[in-house]
């Protein structure tokens, strides 16, 4: 027998229907109860909305860390320019301000027939619409040598914010002059696209001024990467860093490429060149590639990844590791009345941001009012926008309209304009994409949190 | 919010009563065998249904005359068993309510009262579109940083023929003409009036 909690509720109430009609009403006004596994962009902006929109809807988020640390703009703690504080981020806003519930605790068990989830404390949540944006797991033992417990004492990702960021900010500060810092890029997709790229810039910025003999390597399973031709223009104008043949072809002739007769302390090494990395010998701090080995002094991994383990325990993942869904409400087509949402889920050419799971969270928001009402769906509206640095005053971006394609079940991408900054963007334009970059850490954090 | 002072007394003796028939089925079980668990179980739904009755009648004494009626219902409630609930899931149901019911009145209320409770309205034309914006300029276009423009409250026009500048290259920007450009008239046109009527004087400013 299926028995949720509204049911339970109403049954309570329909035995007495007939003689106090005020206690059916008060039954029958049970708030209805969302829960969201996963407090990062995806579930705290759901959390939030959900409550302007219908503050009537109950909203409970499952969380395991009290603290939120945000990904984006982490990479700023590795340079110094900020601290690892700087990335917390409360979840009291939500709670004071809109009456979202949290629980600080992890879901170990899921019944998608009785609608409720288990925790590792032992209590049992029921729903009536599950909200899952898990963000991402990432596959440390898919590169040969590589593991979570090497990553935590010796070779850090930090592609998800922790103490493996805090590891490789103080690595980089003990590098020896004239050291080499290696970046393993990810295959696609990952989290944060510009980000592997933006990453070794800051460094190389860093490096400049801190230990001018320094090498900066990216070793890549790819030959292109989103923002590759604005990110290059940057590094070639920072970093002496000479654009390869391939990506010159666009550029407009009153863009100036400067020619570097000396390799500078930014290098790219591509798929086509032997990029692909292959295994990592954490003893002689040696990364193999397909072209050879690759000896550094400080080495950060950004392993492949698939959608946050939870989404697999749950079974809501497909054979690609990720979430699938129908666009329009981003419900599971695995487990009915679960949404996924955010890096985990499948959202076609939706890159794997903050800012997507952002605007998804809130389309969902309006879904989940709308089905609770019994009101139709309205068309989904999303939009991203990263915001990347080639260097502290050189901004770059890739921003995005979608809409749907509800017959194809996917989203695509509208406008004809580039999704990138203008290969000729003034300098104006440059600086001007900095500041914007650090205006936007504050106000893209404040419209999810708080 | 009344319902959760007649619903927690009310699921406490509930709980209570489904507790006593455990322990009674535990000493029970020695003797007979699993299969006759059943029988027994509709014996302590019906004991349950009389103990919630004076719970009920103290639960009136508080806000709602709600209470009985909700006993009354309880008493229905053995012939719903025998169509196939168990006690262990009622059990784990009646904890549950209550567990989240007790959480409802501790933790959530200051925020609550502090809400206007109203039924859910529909998207305004606009809204879902608008909402994409916020990421940069701010909730409902109600912006905390000096970096971006503040959309709440800004004259239709002037929204219109700025995204339209911003669509057609007339304007520089960053990606402002990305965005524009992936947005129709009607769209735009619809922001406008959804930006036009969000009141200023509540904008959400940090201090």
């Amino acid at each position: 027998m299926m028995l949720s909690r509204r049911d339970f509720l109403s049954l309570l109430g329909a035995g007495v229907l007939a003689s106090a009609l005020p206690v059916r009403s008060a039954f029958a006004a049970a708030q209805p109860h969302v829960v969201i596994i996963g407090g990062g962009v995806g579930g705290a902006t759901t959390a939030k909305y959900l409550k302007l929109f219908d503050p009537n809807v109950r909203v409970t988020v499952i969380e395991k860390n009290p603290i939120y640390l945000r990904p984006y703009g982490s990479s700023e703690v590795v340079t110094g320019h900020i601290r690892m504080e700087d990335l917390h981020v409360s979840y009291d806003t939500l709670k004071s301000k809109y009456g979202v519930e949290f629980i600080i605790d992890e879901v170990v068990g899921f019944d998608p027939a009785k609608r409720t989830v288990d925790l590792k404390g032992g209590r049992k949540v029921s729903y009536d619409k599950l909200v899952v944006s898990p963000g991402i797991e990432l596959l440390y033992d898919k590169i040969e040598g590589y593991s979570q417990a090497v990553a935590d004492s010796k070779v850090p990702s930090g592609w998800i914010p922790g103490a493996q960021t805090q590891l490789l900010a103080d690595q980089l500060k003990a590098m020896p002059q004239g050291g080499t810092f290696l970046m393993v890029a990810p295959p696609a997709p990952y989290r944060c696209p510009p980000g592997p790229y933006e990453r070794p810039a800051l460094i190389a910025e860093w490096l400049q001024k801190h230990n001018p003999t320094a090498k900066v390597i990216i070793t890549d399973p790819k030959d292109e990467f989103v923002t590759d031709q604005t990110m290059m223009l940057g590094w070639n104008r920072l970093y002496g860093f000479n654009i390869p043949e391939k990506f010159r072809k666009d550029i407009p002739a009153s863009v100036e490429i400067k020619e570097h007769s000396t390799q500078g302390i930014l290098s790219w090494i591509p798929k086509a060149q032997g990029g692909t990395p292959l295994a990592l010998d954490v003893a002689a701090m040696t990364v193999k590639t397909e072209s050879g080995d690759i000896k550094a002094d400080v080495i950060n991994i950004v392993p492949p990844m698939r959608a946050g383990k939870i989404a697999s325990v749950m079974g809501l993942t497909d054979e690609k590791g990720w979430c699938p869904n129908t666009r329009k409400t981003f419900e599971s087509t695995l487990h009915p009345n679960v949404h996924v949402i955010g890096d985990a889920c499948h959202a076609d050419v939706m890159p794997k941001s903050g800012y997507s799971a952002n605007t998804q969270a809130k389309t969902l928001a309006r879904v989940l009012v709308e089905m609770l009402a019994g009101r139709d769906v309205p068309t989904p509206s999303w939009e991203n926008t990263c915001y990347a640095l080639a260097g502290s005053d050189y901004g770059l971006y890739v921003a995005d309209v979608f809409e749907l394609d509800e017959a194809a079940n996917k989203i695509k991408r509208v406008g004809k304009f580039s999704r990138y900054l203008r290969l000729d963007a003034t300098p104006a334009q440059i600086r001007m994409g900095a500041v914007y970059q650090q205006a936007w850490l504050q106000s893209f954090t404040e419209d999810c949190f708080a | 919010m009344k319902l959760h002072y007649v619903l927690v007394p009310l699921l406490s003796l509930a709980l209570l009563s489904t507790g006593y028939a455990e322990e009674k089925k535990v000493t029970k079980a020695h003797k007979s065998v699993e299969q006759t668990e059943a029988k027994a179980e509709a014996k302590p739904e019906a004991e349950k249904a009389e103990k919630a009755e004076p719970a009920a009648d103290k639960a009136a004494e508080k806000p709602a005359p709600e209470a009985a009626p909700v006993a009354a219902a309880e008493a229905d409630k053995p012939a719903e068993n025998a169509s196939g609930i168990s006690k262990e899931e009622l059990r784990a149901l009646i904890r549950e309510i209550l567990q989240e019911e007790l959480a409802t009145l501790s933790a959530a209320q200051p925020a609550r009262s502090a809400q206007v409770s109203k039924p859910s309205e529909p998207a305004k034309p606009g809204e879902v579109l608008a909402h994409t914006c916020a990421g940069c300029h701010g909730t409902n276009g109600t912006l905390a940083n000096d970096a971006f423009m503040p959309l709440a409250g800004m004259p239709e026009q002037a929204f219109v023929q700025t995204m339209l500048d911003f669509r057609d290259g007339k304007r520089q920007s960053t990606l402002m003409g990305t965005v524009a450009n992936g947005l129709t008239d009607q769209q735009i046109q619809d922001m406008a009036k959804y930006f036009v009527q969000v009141p200023v004087q509540t904008a959400e400013v940090s201090p």
